[in-house]
């Protein structure tokens, strides 16, 4: 199978200051996988998945990011995002005045560059509201803003089931969420599975979100550095014993 | 815990007292060219301040009184005396050569004390001349200068004062600069060498002592890069039944990536018309604060100005102004961001009560060129009965997208709630509003040193609880 | 050409910040304006002398240009009204025209009004005096939506009477305009009195817009409510002056001075006056502004969703506008505001 996704030697440093956070990654997803990055809390997860997003926060000193046959490494955010990659947000921001729907119905517009009719937009919309379990009233209010941290990572995946990407990219979508909700969003993940089809890249450090998928390869990140590549089986692993096996493995000290 | 110094129990006789002036040195009341040509003799001034003088004259008659802000009707400017040398004037190192009685009013106000206790150096003005000036061995070792203008002007750093003086602010900014430019006296020159951190404040202490008559000292400092310093002015006068006249100017010039700190505890008497100028220009990096505390004055225009004219330049605005019987206090500030990655920050509370008027007026303008710049401006009013008032009027002036500016306004009074609360735990109605007054006032008392938090404090308990002395 | 000084702010400041008020070189007047009129059978509609006390927002010295034209249409309103009064001006061109309002809304009774103003794409100049009276426990909502080009001048001063318990509703949205002059002055003399004032506006090219808004509190326990929230592009320019003035004896009242305004072009100029003036002890006065462009963090969520920068700063404009024009009860004036923005619906 194509990879959807390959990224080589990637390193990436702080907008600001002088400091290397990713120091030479290399990881290859193909179409419609589903990879599981873990490691850490500081190991430079986060900042992997904002780097393929071109966040201004960091910038990439070396390597290449080829998505579906295209360097896009330097490429701005939301060419990035048209190309057919899609981040949910550890943390989103609020966006006032913009109201769910409004936003949802501009950026597929703008996406696809057709006029959608509102009428068929809301019905969609709506339907996929639905398998996540929100209250419809969601639609009409601005986005993000007053939302729990569970409704937020719920527009998260609500935007991701509209927008229909080829490769969603899963910061911490789990984290902070009671059982329930990380049912939902679980849910959401498989209605994309199913109806997209498209590759997933789930940054995690817990696995109850990974219960009811198929994980294809797991990684581990340590200190800027992919340090092990293996199966599913790893999933289980790290969820028994942790990451300090390795850790010591990849010659790093807790 | 550090010692209490300086005015622990004023009252208002502290600041009231007066001495004689029959045997001081004036010139004539009012302005003309030949009484400006006299103070500049009398100053043995270089020949180019002479012609600024009279230069500034002519600006000063040709430019308007302000069509804004509180009425100047009562300063008549033809009875003004425009420079009162105290008799013996001779400037002094050791408080006790200073005259006995120039000195009992210094010692009066705690000035001799507090530089024992805690501060690098102080300057005493009395009248239009310096009586006092003296710095601590250790920091005139580290190459600081403090000395009074006039030395300055004729010694090795003339040509630093000739380069700088009213530059910043030009005698054709106001009228009253343009006065000040004619008749300036006294005030202090400060240079702060590169690199050197001053841990102690320097002091300067402005008294006018005279009846009718004109406060107009120049303070210029240069802070020179990656400096520090912490300047303090304090000033007060006792109240005669006639207007007197402070037109003081203050020019700052901050360096590369250094800070100056400028508190102000004013508490000029309820005589006087405080027509005061400040202004600042800060480089790449550098940092003003004011600290400002307005008690004092009949009428007062004062709106401190930083110049944020290199990169990543910052300023911070704190104040409190009090108004009370009789009093029209119009302050704030300005704010130029002329830079790239400039901020700004201001903070101000006012107080009007017993018919007082408090306005906060204050221009932040954020230039073309100065991108990526931030403005915060808050202000909070505060009305203690209903035949006062308080006014606030910040105008901002945005002339780039690539900018944040925010700006936040209140105004209210004290809450019966609270005022019930702090009754409940059994104290007068009067204690607790002036408590109550007292935290509204932090912003600025957290920000000043120890000695001055308190006198501050005293200040706001004596117009809150009326006059005790 | 009579030279005008135009919203004049109530209480001055410096003069080099040159937002004391705004000169403006106004063409000499050509005649009256001809708006088509559409009004409900029961509404009483006629002509007198305009008010000589009227007080408006724009200032002294329009209210003397207007004067000539003493004759102003009149609206009498006596019941509550569902379908509203239509006053639709349109600028033409080499026209200099005026006209003059009073809106009187009867005791209990709500009144609605929309005046709608376009351009025939000249450079006519459009001024329109409103003198509103809310009698006791009355209530009027006034929409507006401007919408006059980049050729033509618009002056709109409205000046308002409110008595005990009556309430004033104001919505005006501006859609660009060569030089658009927007002044309110609400006369909060009734005990219990409220306003509320929203002011949408989307400026581009080298449009520019003047507004001084002003409530002057001396009922008690009045009430004022300002908004504006608005966007910049290009080259445009804006001044919003807004005043909230607490006279002597307005115990109990309270005033909110919000405004947000996008900056989207580094070639735009935004000069912002919030005032609060407070003579009375027992008020309450709050004001709140917040001046920029968009925040970095929300620019990069809305680009990882496939919008570049421009696709943002236009559905961020959009949504403004629609906030405030969403607060419009009129379909056809909602519509001709959401209309600016949409293609092909």
């Amino acid at each position: 199978m194509a990879d959807i996704l390959q990224v080589k030697d990637l390193k990436v440093k702080l907008a600001e200051e002088d400091t290397e956070i990713l120091h030479g990654i290399d990881l290859n997803v193909g179409e419609g996988e589903v990879h599981v990055l873990m490691g850490p809390n500081g190991a430079g997860k986060s900042t992997l998945g904002s780097s393929l997003m071109a966040d201004p926060r960091y910038v990439i000193t070396d390597g290449h990011i080829i998505f579906d046959g295209n360097d896009i490494t330097g490429q701005s955010t939301d060419k990035i995002a048209k190309a057919g990659i899609f981040m949910s947000f550890q943390n989103p921001v609020e966006v006032p005045g913009v109201t769910v729907a409004n936003f949802i119905r501009t950026a597929i517009e703008n996406k696809t560059g057709e006029h959608i009719k509102a009428w068929d937009f809301m019905k969609d919309l709506k339907k996929t509201m639905k398998v996540l379990d929100m209250d419809p009233s969601y639609a009409e209010r601005d986005l993000n803003v007053g939302f729990s941290g569970g409704e937020k990572k719920k527009a998260e995946i609500l935007q991701l089931l509209m927008l229909r990407p080829k490769l969603a990219i899963l910061d911490e979508t789990d984290s902070g969420l009671d059982v329930d909700a990380v049912r939902t969003v679980s849910a959401g993940i498989e209605e994309y599975k199913k109806t997209v089809g498209g590759a997933l890249l789930i940054i995690t450090h817990a696995t109850r979100i990974l219960e009811s998928l198929k994980v294809d390869k797991t990684h581990i990140l340590a200190n800027g550095r992919i340090i092990k590549d293996g199966g599913p089986e790893m999933v289980d692993d790290i969820n028994e014993n942790g990451f300090e096996k390795y850790l010591r493995e990849g010659g790093i000290d807790k | 815990m550090k010692e209490k110094a300086v005015v622990k129990d004023i009252d208002r006789s502290m600041y009231d007292f007066r001495y004689s002036e029959d045997d001081a040195y004036k010139v004539d009341e009012g302005l003309t060219p030949d009484i400006v040509k006299q103070i500049s003799k009398e100053k043995n001034d270089p020949e180019w301040m002479r012609d600024f003088r009279l230069k500034s004259l002519d600006i000063y008659n040709q430019i308007p009184v302000p069509d804004w802000g509180p009425s100047i009707e009562g300063l008549d400017m033809d009875h003004i005396v425009t420079y009162v040398r105290p008799h013996d004037n001779k400037m002094e190192n050791d408080w006790e050569n200073v005259p006995t009685d120039i000195k009992d009013t210094f010692e009066k106000l705690g000035i001799p004390q507090a530089e024992r206790k805690s501060l690098a150096g102080v300057g005493a003005q009395y009248d239009s001349e310096l009586v006092y000036h003296n710095v601590k061995d250790s920091v005139a070792e580290k190459g600081v200068v403090y000395t009074d203008i006039e030395s300055a002007l004729h010694g090795e750093y003339a040509d630093m004062i000739k380069e700088h003086f009213m530059k910043l602010v030009p005698p054709t900014d106001h009228k009253f600069a343009a006065l000040h430019g004619a008749v300036w006296s006294g005030g202090s020159f400060v240079y702060v060498p590169k690199g050197v951190h001053l841990d102690f404040p320097l002091q300067s202490y402005f008294r006018l002592n005279a009846k009718g008559a004109g406060q107009f000292e120049h303070t210029l400092i240069i802070v020179d890069d990656d400096a520090y310093l912490h300047f303090i002015e304090g000033c007060s006068a006792p109240k005669y039944n006639v207007a007197n006249l402070h037109a003081g100017c203050v020019e700052l010039f901050i360096g590369k990536n250094a800070t100056l700190r400028y508190s102000t505890i004013e508490n000029w008497s309820k005589n006087m018309y405080n027509l005061n100028t400040k202004r600042a220009r800060v480089e790449e990096g550098g940092k003003i604060e004011w600290i400002s505390g307005s008690f004092g004055s009949h009428v007062s225009y004062l709106y401190p100005m930083s110049v944020l004219s290199g990169k990543g330049s910052r300023s911070e605005f704190t104040s409190v102004t009090f108004a009370g019987k009789g009093q029209n206090l119009d302050t704030g500030c300005k704010v130029v961001h002329a830079a790239p990655d400039t901020s700004s920050y201001v903070n101000t509370r006012s107080i009007s009560k017993d018919g007082g008027i408090s306005t906060f007026r204050s221009a932040v303008t954020i230039a073309e060129n100065a991108t990526g710049s931030k403005s915060s401006v808050s202000c909070q009013s505060l009305m203690l009965d209903d035949i006062s008032r308080s006014d606030t009027i910040p105008a901002m002036d945005i002339r780039t997208s690539d900018a944040d500016v925010g700006h936040e306004a209140k105004i209210g009074r004290i809450s019966d709630d609270v005022v019930f609360y702090l009754m409940s735990r059994g104290m007068s109605e009067e204690d607790a509003r002036a408590l109550i007054v007292s935290g509204f006032a932090d912003n600025v008392g957290k920000e000043l040193p120890l000695e001055y938090a308190v006198e501050m404090n005293n200040l706001i308990q004596l117009e809150m609880k009326g006059a005790i002395g | 050409m009579s030279e005008l000084k135009l919203n004049v702010l109530p209480s001055p400041t410096w003069n080099w910040l040159r937002m004391n008020d705004t000169s403006y070189q106004a063409k000499n007047l050509t005649g009256g304006a001809a708006p088509k009129v559409c009004i409900p059978d029961k509404v009483r509609a006629g002509e007198e002398t305009f008010p000589k006390e009227f007080d408006g927002g724009i200032g002294r010295e329009f209210t003397d240009f207007l004067d000539k034209e003493e004759k102003a249409r009149v609206f009498d309103i006596d019941y509550d009204m569902a379908d509203p009064i239509r006053l639709r001006y349109q600028t033409g061109k080499d026209q200099a025209v005026s006209d003059r309002v009073m809106i009187n809304v009867a005791e209990g009774k709500k009144g609605l009004v929309v005046m709608n103003f376009t351009s025939d794409g000249s450079d006519g100049q459009l001024a329109v005096q409103t003198a509103v009276n809310i009698a006791k426990d009355a209530e009027l909502t006034l929409f507006s939506v401007m919408r006059t080009g980049d050729g033509s001048v618009l002056m709109n001063d409205i000046g308002t009477q409110i008595g005990d318990g009556g309430r004033f509703n104001l919505v005006q949205i501006v859609l660009g305009g060569k030089d658009i002059f927007l002044g309110v002055k609400n006369h909060l003399s009734g005990t219990a009195s409220e306003i509320d004032m929203k002011l949408g506006y989307y400026m581009t090219g080298d449009d520019n817009l003047d507004v001084n808004y002003i409530a002057s509190h001396t009922g008690q326990k009045t009430k004022c409510n300002i908004y504006a929230n608005g966007i910049l592009r290009d080259r445009s320019q804006k001044t919003f002056r807004g005043t909230i003035d607490f006279i002597k004896g307005c115990k109990g009242a309270k005033g909110d001075e919000l405004e947000d305004v996008l900056l989207m072009d580094k070639t735009v100029r935004n000069k912002t006056i919030p005032v609060i003036l407070c003579a009375e002890e027992d008020v309450e006065g709050n004001h709140g502004a917040t001046i920029g462009k968009l925040a970095s963090d929300i620019l990069f969520y809305l680009e990882s969703r496939g919008m570049d920068q421009s696709e943002v700063y236009e559905m961020m404009a959009r949504a403004r506008i629609d906030a405030i024009a969403d607060q419009i009860g009129d379909e056809e004036t909602r519509k001709l505001a959401k209309d600016y923005f949409q293609t092909g619906e």
